[in-house]
């Protein structure tokens, strides 16, 4: 058994599936600043990202192609052990929060 | 649009980003900043770009140090750092590496081999349960030692008396002829009583233990009941074994071996009782007891209540028998243990001149490198860290050396059990396991770091100032080296002056081959009873017949019968009380006594010095003549002719009365009792008067006589199909067979000389040479100041002199105590022979000038000038 994720990793892992598979490191960054309204630093993210990768709960791979602009990008997707870890770490938080309702307010 | 910024920040992250990763990371970094550029300007997506390849930089950086503390790796980090160093730095030192590890190689790998073949033979555990229980019983007579043993008749009276054993069974080794399918075989089988297998505490893999002794059943050995069911014989299968029908009840395991592993079949004793068993050996009917102590119970004990019991049951026994009780494994190993004793002592002694030979290769390793250990030591470096390279070096120096010694063993050891198994016993539990493999393990790690780190800590002492000054020849260091080779030199000769005394023992038995000429001889041995006839009148017809078509094969020049067979059996033997023409008291004189018919002393080579051989008039009409030998002659005749008279006693013949048979001739003496025994009387009969149940086929060949045996073999199964017929081998084989033992110590301890004093030569050499590069300055302002060559070569060997000649005094001074040692294994010759120690020593001073030959020259050859620039 794995440690359970940490916040951070819950929120990468979420980024990914929100803007859906094949998404790059610098496009997940910016969907999490996007919701969050926070600043990520972009190394974060990347360390992150491998260390999900290093766990198997996503993959990626490396594309190879002139139509990017960079000519080279690294394209990631959740995998099934990272959607299982993932919905293990929001059903944790639901459960503590049931009941919490009076002072945290509904989210 | 890629401006210097960009390239800095692009060398800065392809440092700290793995390499794998960094592609898309700056492709993404840079996608990114090109949308900055477009939005904000220049300056600021500059200052933008500043800051967020900091991040990136940064947060590889501390994943980096995170993994590293994780695993604990900075402590392997610097060790494995430690080890490439090492590495790196003994490749710089090549040949010293591979002498190095070759030294170790073969001092590990000859003491592995020995180790496994030790540990197999006495340590390992017995196939028996509680096997120090286990004690064996015997009655011998004194002085003499020669074994008298149990009588069957006996053994209920001991089993009943003997109270200090919980259980107790008789054993006694035979061979029988097994007949069923196939060719009949003869097998090496044990009589056992009942409770044989309950002693022991083991019972069959398969099938069930003897349980009555008077079922007809037999127990056979793992090795045995493979090679019977490849011909059709399987567990309850009949066979007729000694003249009784026996079907197989029982199947032991693989690892049983009880006394010898050479044991295929347990059969029940009573069945045999007293009735004769057929080709049997001398002793078969003299029983051995192997009892299981009650707890509490000492062997001292138990010997002072079997010599009770032996009184108890012989009261008149007063002709010096003594019973004799040991623990199993003396009887199963005993003989063994001075051989393996010799083989210990001559690998450790291997060892030791090995690690003196590893340890003058390192000091001159660290004689070299003082200079550069002195200037890191004068800068600051930390001892420690000098020493840790240090014992890195002696890892992988231990690790490579005892790999390789490792797979020596492994192969010598398969060449050794091949070639001991006939002499030493349990050569089935000898293997390389886990025991003797931490052994080698250990012996390389412990021999390397202690012949490294002497000379480390040595050079760890020299003075900052050594590093600039020139190296002096005769530091602390230095000094060392010439105790070492002066070990090394006399360990060799140590070992082989062993060897020689074994080559002369070797040899020495070999001389003469026991009285015959062994070239182009082939030998059988025939078991008359077991074949489908016969009285005596039938097996003499027999044995006519075989001879008539044998003499007609292509290739043989003569054939004939004998009931014994030189260099080892006899089986006959008649002792005559003779008196002493000095003292006039009665002397006891034991003759072989073998019967022959005509050609068998023309088929072995036996010379005929007076009189005539027998022919085949003798034969036919099968008179009562008998040919002596010359020392039989001399003992019974001492002053006159033997020929023509009536024998001195009367011998006993099949047929009928004893007779007193007329010499007719007198030949040279031959050995049948093994090659190392005293000159025997031999009396030859003529074979018709005393058939022998058990007679030797012997052939005198113009040909290869290894291409006729088949047609032997085939000739007697055309006479008789169930004829057993074994050892079909040429007299040279048999000649092999009887020294195989000595062979085996000569062999090996042999070898073991020879690497050792290759070593110690590679040693002297290896010193002498670094002897005169360190003295190449002074040798140069010498020569320079008008010494010849010649003085400085007489200089330097005058040093090599005295070192070969010191390890030539404490080396023949450890051969003699050496020698007193092996004392029991050297035959023939004495163990201080000095021819032996003679050549010895002359070798060693010839080769060992040899050795210090290529130094020297080039130190007579070089110019000062060339020595003085190599400094």
């Amino acid at each position: 058994m794995q440690a359970p994720l940490g916040e951070f990793e819950v929120v990468v892992l979420m980024a990914v599936l929100r803007v859906g598979n094949d998404v790059n490191g610098s496009e997940v960054r910016k969907e999490i600043e996007r919701r969050t309204g926070r600043r990520v630093s972009r190394g974060a993210v990347y360390v992150t990202l491998d260390r999900l990768e290093h766990k198997r709960l996503v993959a990626s791979r490396t594309l190879t192609d002139s139509t990017v602009r960079g000519g080279i990008t690294r394209l990631f997707r959740v995998t099934p052990a990272g959607l299982k870890d993932l919905r293990h770490a929001v059903a944790t938080f639901a459960r503590m929060h049931e009941g919490l309702e009076p002072v945290l307010g509904d989210l | 649009m890629r401006g210097w910024l960009w390239h800095r920040i692009e060398r800065q992250l392809r440092k700290a980003v793995p390499p794998d990763r960094v592609g898309p990371v700056l492709a993404e970094l840079f996608d990114d900043y090109a949308d900055k550029l477009r939005e904000i300007g220049s300056f600021r997506a500059n200052l933008w770009l500043l800051i967020e390849s900091r991040s990136l930089v940064k947060a590889y950086q501390r994943r980096d140090d995170r993994e590293a503390v994780a695993v604990g790796a900075s402590i392997m980090r610097s060790i494995l750092d430690d080890l490439r160093m090492a590495w790196r730095s003994l490749l710089g030192a090549r040949g010293i590496m591979v002498a190095v590890i070759l030294t170790l190689a073969v001092g590990t790998g000859a003491n592995t081999a020995v180790m496994a073949v030790a540990y197999g033979i006495l340590a390992r555990p017995l196939p028996f349960a509680t096997p120090s229980q286990l004690v064996i019983v015997d009655v011998v007579r004194q002085p003499s030692g020669g074994r008298t043993g149990i009588t069957f008749d006996d053994l209920g009276e001991w089993t009943r008396r003997l109270e200090g054993a919980s259980s107790v069974a008789g054993f006694a080794a035979t061979d029988l002829a097994v007949l069923g399918q196939g060719d009949p075989a003869i097998v090496h089988s044990l009589l056992v009583t009942s409770d044989f297998f309950r002693v022991l505490g083991t019972s069959p893999e398969l099938g069930r233990p003897l349980a009555s002794d008077y079922e007809s059943i037999a127990v056979v050995s793992d090795r045995y009941s493979r090679r019977a069911a490849s011909v059709g014989r399987t567990l309850g299968h009949p066979l007729r074994v000694g003249g009784l029908a026996f079907h197989i009840s029982g199947v032991m395991p693989p690892a049983f071996a009880f006394p010898n592993d050479d044991i295929d079949m347990w059969v029940p004793a009573d069945l045999f009782g007293k009735a004769p068993i057929p080709g049997n050996s001398g002793d078969s009917r003299s029983y051995r007891l192997v009892a299981r102590l009650k707890p509490g119970t000492s062997v001292l004990d138990f010997r002072a209540e079997a010599n009770r019991v032996l009184s108890a049951i012989h009261p008149d026994a007063s002709h010096g028998a003594v019973a004799t009780v040991g623990p199993i494994l003396d009887a199963m190993a005993g003989d063994a243990r001075p051989v393996l004793m010799l083989f210990i002592g001559a690998s450790a002694l291997l060892l030791l001149v090995a690690c003196a030979n590893v340890a003058s290769l390192l000091v001159g390793r660290a004689m070299t490198r003082r200079r550069e250990m002195a200037i890191r030591l004068a800068v600051g470096a930390a001892p420690i860290r000098l020493l840790r390279e240090t014992l890195a070096e002696s890892v992988w120096l231990a690790a490579v050396g005892s790999t390789c010694g490792l797979l020596l063993a492994v192969v010598g050891l398969r060449i050794f059990v091949r070639a001991a198994s006939p002499s030493l016993p349990r050569m089935n539990d000898v293997r390389i396991d886990v025991p003797v493999l931490l052994l080698v393990v250990g012996l390389g790690v412990v021999v390397t770091i202690l012949s490294a780190m002497t000379p480390a800590i040595g050079a760890m002492r020299t003075q900052w100032d050594h590093a600039f000054r020139d190296i002096t020849p005769t530091g602390r260091l230095g000094r060392v080296r010439g105790p070492l080779v002066v070990v090394q030199i006399s360990v060799a000769i140590v070992l082989l002056t062993c060897a020689g005394l074994f080559a002369r023992t070797v040899l020495g038995l070999l001389k003469g081959h026991g009285g015959v000429q062994a070239e182009r001889v082939l030998t059988a041995r025939l078991l008359l009873n077991e074949g489908t006839h016969f009285d005596a009148p039938g097996q003499v017809s027999f044995v006519q017949n075989l001879l008539t078509q044998v003499r007609a094969l292509p290739g043989v020049e003569s054939a004939a019968i004998g009931g014994g067979l030189p260099p080892q059996h006899d089986y006959l033997t008649a002792s005559l009380r003779l008196p002493d023409p000095i003292t006039g008291q009665d002397e006891m004189l034991a003759m072989d006594l073998v019967p022959v018919t005509a050609g068998y002393f023309e088929s072995l080579g036996i010379r005929l010095e007076r009189g005539r051989f027998f022919d085949q008039h003798d034969m036919d009409e099968a008179t009562s003549l008998a040919i002596l030998s010359e020392h039989a002659a001399r003992d019974l005749w001492p002053k006159g002719n033997a020929i023509g008279r009536n024998f001195y006693v009367a011998l006993p013949t099949r047929a009928g009365p004893r007779i007193r048979p007329r010499i007719v001739g007198v030949v040279s003496n031959v050995h049948y009792a093994g090659l190392d025994a005293a000159d025997d009387d031999n009396v030859y009969m003529l074979w018709p008067n005393l058939p022998t149940a058990v007679s030797f086929l012997v052939l005198k060949t113009s040909v290869d006589p290894n291409g006729l045996k088949p047609a032997v073999e085939q000739t007697v199964h055309g006479l008789d199909a169930v004829m057993p017929l074994i050892d079909v081998r040429t007299l040279d084989e048999e000649m092999n067979l009887a020294i195989a033992g000595r062979e085996l110590r000569f062999a090996l301890v042999s070898t073991f000389a020879a690497v050792a004093f290759f070593l110690a030569l590679v040693g002297l050499s290896a010193v002498v040479g670094r002897v005169v590069i360190e003295r190449r300055k002074e040798l140069a302002i010498r020569m320079a100041l008008g010494a010849s060559p010649a003085t400085i070569v007489s200089e330097v060997s005058k040093w090599a002199g005295a070192v070969v000649a010191v390890g030539l005094i404490l080396g023949i001074a450890g051969a003699m105590s050496v020698a007193r040692g092996v004392g029991t294994l050297v035959e023939v010759i004495s163990p201080y022979d000095p021819l032996t120690f003679l050549t010895v020593s002359l070798a060693v001073i010839i080769i060992s000038g040899l050795a210090c030959l290529w130094p020297l020259r080039r130190a007579s050859r070089a110019s000062p000038m060339e020595l003085w620039r190599d400094t």
